[in-house]
């Protein structure tokens, strides 16, 4: 077969950048994720040089381990309700706004402005407004008669205070992906079941909600992927003299934090993050099954 | 053959050059005042007097440049765990007590030269000598690695107008009922009964060790420590008995008791500049700070109160040389230009550094801020509750700070003698736990505390 010089060009072209972008997979992400399977099985103190294999053990402690059952335990209590709400109004919120009406881009722009910025910052402003003596909520909540509240420090306030700053940061990435989504959906299908006498709750549930599956597929696994690595506006908030009591909302990324970079058990951070890892795996590939029976995917 | 001799001898030589340069990391080379040094710190408040030692060290020795980094505490604990096994490290570092164990066991950190070492030992008081010390690869027992840098003891500080309003006197409490006693003249509620000025400012949170240190003070003066000794020379938990559950109920009766206390008030030195605590418990840096944000604010500072015995929380920090540091002896040379008189008196009084040389005059500082003494003037029998240099101490501390976190919350602890040695028995467990997981389980029961008692003139001049 004789190949055109154009082609060869374009193989060579593709191929190139593919096996630097492949190489930069291996690097970065690969080579990481296979290290610390590897790690896992090992006493690996990050001082000492006395780093014997070790096996399974270090899951086996994983099992005993109270502060871990509790991160789990926080992780997964707080993935479930961030992508339920995440999802739920950025749906709502996009059913209302995909009808390019007057005042609709402002606001999508506001609803997407928190996602711009960093999550740093967002959770320093946040802990300001939820500070108990000099913070703003406690100022809007005693209109209502509602006595100054802890969010950050009572136990059944934090970790609800922080899940709200976490849907209200990715409301309007979701909420854009959505509306692209519903515009998508060509107006033929929805004229059709119009003519056939639909209701507008009919023609979303059983003809637009259908043909936005895949984007909610897509949503669903990327919200649950971020929501079981929440990391910063806990640690943004939570921690210092004037913060909540950090274990309230002790949650896995937080403990592989503190195991690997504050007592530098690398071995044991290692295991947890294996485990966070066969958890992201395993609430994925469910997910995908549940989409795939119910008929979303086809 | 003769030939071949000659070449087995001169590669034999080689070999043993090249094993002393690597053996010695350069401890025996000649000072060569030139390349760059490297030195980290976890205390950005020492950045404006290090300024000027860069300045005045590189002026003096143009052919060296000097590259000083602060950072954050805990950052730099991490960066040094990061950087200093991979040979990545600063030369010098400066660090707390707690932390060097694990890097000096491991090797990682440079034995100083006999002339540092006669210089520490002559130059330092004994109580800051004696916590320094340690046991590297090959030593025989403990010695001398680094430099001390700070020495001090927790003092309690309070707000002389807040006492002088509430009909107080102008002393700090001398006892525990006679702090609770002030704590609730002074402590002030709103109309809803939400505390707006505090009693006492406790530790209550912080996500880190700190909780557990200033529980700690407590624990010592009710007769406990966290750790203390048993037979064989190991550690126990030492707070799952009565001095721990007497500590917590001071906790417990502050925040439930007497309501002098609360979660949602603003906490430590920051509320107390703000005038919304009347006392608190911490060392020497607020004072420098108060008087320079907070002019107006009047406040005194003396020993802790006693309940059982009297004492307090006493740690250090040193400067050390990390063993792969390339020009070891700069470094030591560095060490000993910053530890001038002028240097450590700068950040003695504009920061609350307290440098422990008792060959220094500080009688002027002390004149300017007599708070100070109140870290140095030590009654008869005040005790000085010490961090065991083991290298879990860190990871013991900080676990047990969350647990306790969890029991401040928690109100039905208040009063509940049974239900606090519950607590305090499962988190004994864990810290026991840790130490046999570092074989440092001592067996049988708990011989002493981990405390020594002050010495009565640590040799300064006041």
């Amino acid at each position: 077969m004789v190949y055109s010089k154009l082609y060869k060009q374009r193989f060579v072209f593709v191929y190139t950048w593919m096996a630097i972008l492949l190489a930069l997979f291996v690097f970065l992400r690969f080579i990481p994720i296979v290290s610390t399977f590897f790690l896992s099985l090992f006493r690996w103190e990050l001082i000492r040089p006395h780093r014997p294999f070790i096996g399974l053990e270090n899951f086996r402690q994983l099992l005993l381990d109270a502060n871990f059952k509790e991160a789990i335990g926080n992780t997964t209590l707080f993935a479930a309700v961030v992508v339920v709400l995440t999802l739920v109004l950025s749906l709502l919120a996009a059913l209302a706004l995909e009808k390019k009406l007057f005042g609709g881009s402002l606001f999508e722009t506001l609803y997407f402005l928190p996602f711009v910025i960093p999550l740093v910052p967002i959770s320093l402003a946040w802990k300001w407004i939820y500070d108990p003596t000099n913070g703003i909520l406690n100022y809007v909540v005693g209109w209502f008669g509602i006595a100054k509240q802890g969010w950050l420090i009572n136990e059944a306030l934090a970790l609800p205070s922080i899940m709200f700053v976490t849907i209200w940061h990715r409301i309007g990435y979701n909420l854009i992906i959505f509306i692209v989504g519903l515009r998508a959906i060509p107006s033929d299908f929805l004229e059709a079941a119009r003519i056939d006498g639909a209701g507008s709750w009919q023609s979303f549930w059983r003809v637009r909600l259908p043909l936005l599956m895949p984007i909610v597929l897509y949503l669903l696994i990327i919200n649950t992927i971020e929501a079981f690595n929440i990391f910063t506006p806990v640690y943004v908030m939570t921690t210092g003299a004037q913060g909540a009591p950090a274990a309230w909302v002790r949650v896995l990324v937080m403990d592989i934090y503190q195991n690997a970079f504050r007592y530098f058990h690398i071995g044991y951070a290692s295991a947890e993050s294996v485990v966070l890892f066969l958890i992201i795996m395993v609430v994925s590939l469910f997910q995908f099954r549940m989409f795939r029976r119910s008929g979303g995917l086809e | 053959m003769k030939k071949g001799r000659i070449v087995v001898l001169a590669a034999l030589a080689l070999m043993c050059l090249g094993f002393q340069v690597y053996a010695g990391g350069g401890q025996e080379a000649e000072l060569v005042k030139e390349g760059s040094v490297s030195l980290w710190t976890g205390w950005p408040l020492l950045s404006e007097v290090f300024d000027q030692v860069k300045k005045d060290y590189e002026a003096a020795n143009p052919q060296v440049n000097l590259e000083i980094a602060h950072f954050n505490l805990r950052e730099f604990e991490q960066k040094l765990a990061i950087s200093v096994p991979a040979g990545q490290g600063p030369d010098i570092f400066i660090a707390s007590e707690f932390i060097m164990p694990q890097y000096i066991e491991a090797g990682f950190v440079a034995k100083p030269p006999q002339e540092i070492i006669d210089f520490v030992e002559g130059s330092y008081d004994k109580l800051v000598r004696a916590v320094n010390m340690w046991t590297g690869p090959g030593d025989k027992q403990a010695q001398i690695y680094g430099v001390p840098h700070i020495g001090i003891a927790r003092v309690m500080y309070y707000n002389r107008d807040i006492f002088r309003e509430s009909g107080l006197p102008d002393r700090s409490p001398d006892t525990w009922s006679e702090l609770f006693a002030f704590g609730q003249k002074a402590a002030r509620w709103d109309s809803s009964g939400t505390l707006t000025r505090s009693g006492i400012s406790l530790r209550l949170f912080g996500g880190g060790s700190g909780v557990t240190e200033k529980y700690n003070i407590k624990l010592c003066q009710a007769g406990g420590s966290v750790l203390g000794k048993t037979a064989d020379g190991k550690w126990k938990a030492y707070y799952d008995n009565q001095a721990g559950v007497d500590a917590m109920n001071f906790y417990l009766d502050a925040l439930y008791k007497y309501k002098i206390e609360s979660f949602e008030i603003k906490h430590d030195a920051q509320a107390f500049m703000n005038g919304q605590t009347a006392m608190f418990q911490r060392e020497l840096w607020p004072t420098p700070s108060f008087k320079k944000n907070a002019p107006e604010l009047s406040f005194g500072t003396s020993v802790m109160p006693a309940f059982k015995q009297r004492g307090t929380v006493y740690s250090t920090e040193s400067a050390f040389v990390a063993k792969s540091s390339g020009n070891q002896p700069l470094a030591w040379d560095v060490i000993e230009f910053f530890n001038q008189p002028v240097y450590l008196k700068a950040w003695f009084k504009t920061q609350g550094w307290v440098p422990p040389r008792i060959d220094i005059d500080y009688s002027d500082i002390f004149a300017e801020m007599p708070e100070y003494k109140a870290a140095f003037d030590f009654p008869e029998g005040y005790l000085l509750t010490l961090y065991p240099a083991i290298p879990p101490i860190d990871e013991i501390n900080t676990k047990f700070g969350e647990r306790l976190e969890k029991a401040f919350k928690n109100a039905s602890l208040a009063g509940n003698n049974a239900a606090i040695k519950r607590f305090l028995d499962e988190a004994a467990a864990e810290t026991n736990k840790i130490l046999a997981d570092n074989g440092l389980l001592g067996q049988g029961s708990v011989v002493s505390g981990n405390w020594v008692e002050a010495p009565k003139d640590l040799g300064y001049k006041f």
